[in-house]
């Protein structure tokens, strides 16, 4: 996207350093004969390989180098697109040789992988007259085993520390081990935040579309942004989740332990929220053990700025399925529906300007019948730079004593335009963003009770709009609005 | 020197000075800000009242003060007065007495399970009790006194368990009375302590520190798990137990694992030695007590009007809690040989029904 296909690159690294010595014309030379010869090898190969798409193939036989390092029957699954020799033609060939790499590269067993083909010293009696058996060698070049990062950061009165353990491939058929842990602090002696995971995951039955991850975890941080309080999680998840290319499931199991504790403010942070009867009677430990489908459908061209396509998400989550406390009100119990809907479309043929429209929405049902309020760790919030731009972290739907307290209903969209900033390169990462925002966040007893939906719960969102500069940085998108 | 400051003024207007068009999009824009809605919408808002407990008031006449504001005090548990299963009473020691000195203050009585009016839900004096976790609590520990305070808006203050305390203390009538409430504090508290932590069943104590139902033949998985946090935040630090009884502490504290599994012998045989002496003290210290109740009604008698003082309500919670939640323990085989103090603390608590 970034890079024109014409442009070379010797091209590109003479633009960047002007100051670089000029090459001899004997070197100039040299560069454009082997790039004559390269050129002539490929257009030949494409020859051959465009002459001989339908010829019939025969695998005869598969070397494997590196096949110590997996499983028997992991390896029979993901090789198994070249075990699978009937009316293989060369065109099926390369296009399950495709499909085995993409295998093993869902699997995050190799790191690359090479394959050579020859043609049989002796022809096979199943192989047509036409044919040609082959005999092909692929070599797994695997990922490193073991590694580990550990750092710190330290800041202006603030730093964390981190560790992060990867064991790859354990028992050879894809397993891997995480142990990531993150602490935090943003004054000498206090911990604002902490996490520690511990993942355990492979590919689900040997299928490389399938996935299994078990998680255990303890986080602990430090909400500020209502009346000042820690949210500690700890827990299990136990995951399915699927990997193709447009269309995917996931179903989780999450069982969590959870504890709100209130905490004095801060004296980094000169919060106005005093405490309000909600965040005391939510103090205390309480139990989630919940069920939650996914579907998402993904086909935009870039997560985080996409310029066409089309995503898709819906999650619902049902809680209350292990009552672990004998007070009905410490277990979680309802049903939470989440949506959400991006639509990014080109407005003009070279990428230069574009608009996403975005929707999202969601709903809980409280199905406790003791107890008549969410868990704060349950509900919805709105508002923020990240989610409705214009309104502070969270600002948005019911609040007690002017801190944000959530609400379980909630719905907000947004419509961006995107255009190229003049005098810039075509593949500048800087576009000038012009936004309008709306959502309303509200606390509805039943959803069914409200006659005229529209007049008691759509209308009069709060709605923002402006104007700024946005970057799309390769791991994150940076956005300057008024 | 004007010319140079007019020189300076001028190339830094050139400089720093914004473009007209920026500056016109930038004072155009945002068209207008609308200022938070700070006025709590309660309609938007569903509360929890199952865990609340309106505290009624007296009849005004026969109450000595007002009550100034609305205040809600923030307790463990509550359960049925053994006298009147329609009276709810604090489950913890130094919460019940908390509770009747602040109703006796403010002329009001202990909630009732069912008000005459039949709707649990609809308070109407802002004055009650609310059961709540011990992690409502700064520092873990409970009571908690939450008031609103009326001179700023939607501002409410907390008082912790020790500053109550301590504005109790102040309001003792002599030195005679505070040195005996300091007394009541220390090794009266710390014999409660080790009656729950040492003679106390799993289930009695998340009967009286968690909002176990009391109804409830057995706990579960979670209840159980967090029992040990609890007492090691709650039992332990408050009133200074921990400054007196340092071994016991240590055993108890999440802190010093590897230390009590190390040391856990020499350990033991401390902890053994702390809870004798108190176990000593204590009953010296009831037997003063019960002396000093054969000759009156009340320790201390208020303006003559027979009210219970400070030092009335505290020896009252915990006698009662004693009484209701320690049977089959030393300290109720102590509390069952003094009459007087049985009969006492049940005539302070009738005071506020």
């Amino acid at each position: 996207m970034s890079l024109n296909e014409n442009d070379s690159v010797i091209e590109r690294i003479s633009e960047i350093r002007p100051s670089q010595e000029r090459k001899s014309e004997l070197e100039l030379l040299q560069e454009q004969k082997l790039e004559i010869v390269q050129s002539h090898t490929r257009n030949y190969l494409n020859s051959i390989l465009e002459q001989n798409a339908s010829k019939p193939m025969r695998i005869q036989s598969l070397n494997v180098v590196g096949a110590q390092n997996f499983r028997e029957s992991f390896l029979k699954r993901q090789l198994y697109p070249l075990l699978v020799n009937d009316k293989l033609t060369l065109e099926n060939l390369l296009e399950n040789i495709d499909a085995v790499k993409l295998n093993f590269l869902k699997t995050q067993t190799i790191s690359n992988l090479n394959f050579k083909i020859d043609s049989a010293y002796f022809k096979s009696r199943s192989t047509p007259a036409n044919g040609i058996d082959l005999l092909t060698t692929l070599q797994l070049i695997p990922v490193k085993n073991f590694t580990a990062k550990i750092g710190t950061n330290v800041g202006n009165g603030e730093g964390d520390a981190y560790l992060t353990v990867n064991y790859r491939n354990i028992f050879g058929a894809g397993e891997n081990l995480t142990f990531d842990t993150n602490v935090s602090s943003s004054s000498i002696g206090a911990k604002t935040r902490s996490t520690y995971l511990l993942n355990f995951n492979l590919p689900f039955n040997n299928n490389p579309n399938w996935r299994l991850d078990n998680i255990a975890y303890s986080t602990n941080r430090l909400i500020d942004w209502c009346v000042p309080h820690e949210q500690h999680i700890t827990g299990f998840t136990n995951r399915i989740s699927s990997q193709y290319e447009f269309f995917n499931h996931e179903f989780s199991v999450e069982n969590i332990l959870r504890t709100i504790k209130l905490t004095r403010p801060t004296t980094t942070y000169t919060n106005q929220f005093t405490v309000n009867d909600d965040i005391l009677s939510q103090c205390g430990e309480s139990f989630k053990s919940s069920f939650i489908y996914s579907l998402k459908f993904d086909s935009r061209d870039n997560p985080l700025l996409p310029s066409s396509g089309v995503l898709f998400k819906n999650s619902t989550e049902l809680a209350g399925l292990i009552p672990l406390s004998s007070n009905s009100e410490k277990n979680a119990k309802f049903i939470k529906n989440q949506f959400e809907f991006q639509l990014a479309q080109k407005l003009t043929s070279n990428n230069l300007n574009f608009f996403n429209f975005s929707l999202r929405g969601g709903y809980i049902h409280n199905l406790s019948s003791t107890n008549n309020t969410l868990n704060i760790m349950d509900r919805f919030y709105l508002g923020g730079p990240n989610d409705l731009r214009g309104f502070a972290l969270n600002g948005l739907g019911p609040k007690l004593s002017g801190s944000p307290i959530g609400g379980n209903f909630f719905y907000g969209g947004n419509l961006s335009l995107f255009n190229h900033v003049p005098k810039t390169s075509i593949d500048s990462n800087f576009k000038i963003h012009s936004f309008v925002n709306f959502g309303k966040l509200l606390n509805i007893k039943d959803l069914s009770d409200h006659d005229n939906f529209y007049e008691n719960i759509l209308k009069d969102p709060s709605v923002a709009t402006g104007f700024g500069i946005v970057y799309k940085h390769p791991v994150a998108r940076f956005e300057l609005n008024r | 020197m004007a010319s140079i400051s007019s020189s300076s003024s001028s190339s830094s207007s050139s400089i720093w000075r914004v473009p007209e068009p920026i500056k016109a999009v930038f004072d155009t824009f945002p068209l207008k800000t609308y200022s938070a809605n700070k006025k709590s919408d309660l309609t938007l808002f569903p509360q929890n009242t199952t865990n609340k407990f309106e505290l009624i008031k007296k009849d005004q006449d026969q109450s000595q003060f007002s009550s100034q504001g609305n205040f809600q005090l923030g307790v463990y548990n509550v359960s049925k007065y053994v006298k009147d299963p329609n009276v709810l009473i604090p489950t913890d020691p130094i919460c019940l007495s908390t509770l009747l000195i602040i109703n006796l203050r403010n002329g009001l009585l202990l909630p009732k399970v069912k008000f005459p009016e039949g709707d649990n839900g609809n308070i109407k004096n802002n004055n009650f009790i609310t059961i709540l976790s011990y992690h409502a609590s700064y520092d873990g520990e409970l009571p908690l006194l939450i008031e609103d305070n009326s001179g700023k808006n939607l501002q409410k203050s907390i008082k912790s368990t020790s500053l109550i305390n301590d504005l109790n203390l102040t309001r003792c009538t002599d030195n005679k009375e505070f040195f005996k409430c300091q007394v009541v504090d220390s090794i009266l508290y710390d014999c409660w302590v080790i009656t729950v932590l040492y003679e106390l069943s799993d289930l009695q104590k998340l009967k009286i520190y968690t909002d176990l139902l009391n109804d409830k033949e057995n706990s579960m998985v979670l209840d159980t798990l967090t029992l040990n946090d609890l007492l090691a935040s709650t039992l332990i630090t408050r009133f200074s137990f921990n400054i007196r009884n340092e071994n016991l502490a240590s055993y108890w504290s999440n802190n010093n694992l590897i230390k009590n599994l190390v040391y856990r012998r020499s350990l033991l045989a401390k902890i053994e030695m702390e809870k004798n002496s108190i176990f000593r003290k204590t009953l010296e210290i009831l037997e003063i007590f019960e002396q000093e109740l054969a000759k009156s009604n009340f320790f201390l008698e208020e303006n003559n009007k027979e009210l219970p003082s400070i030092l009335d309500c505290k020896i009252a919670g915990l006698v009662y809690c004693i009484l209701q939640w320690c049977e089959g323990s030393k300290l109720y085989a102590m509390i069952n040989t003094l009459p007087n103090l049985k009969s006492h603390c049940y005539r302070c608590i009738d005071k506020c029904i």
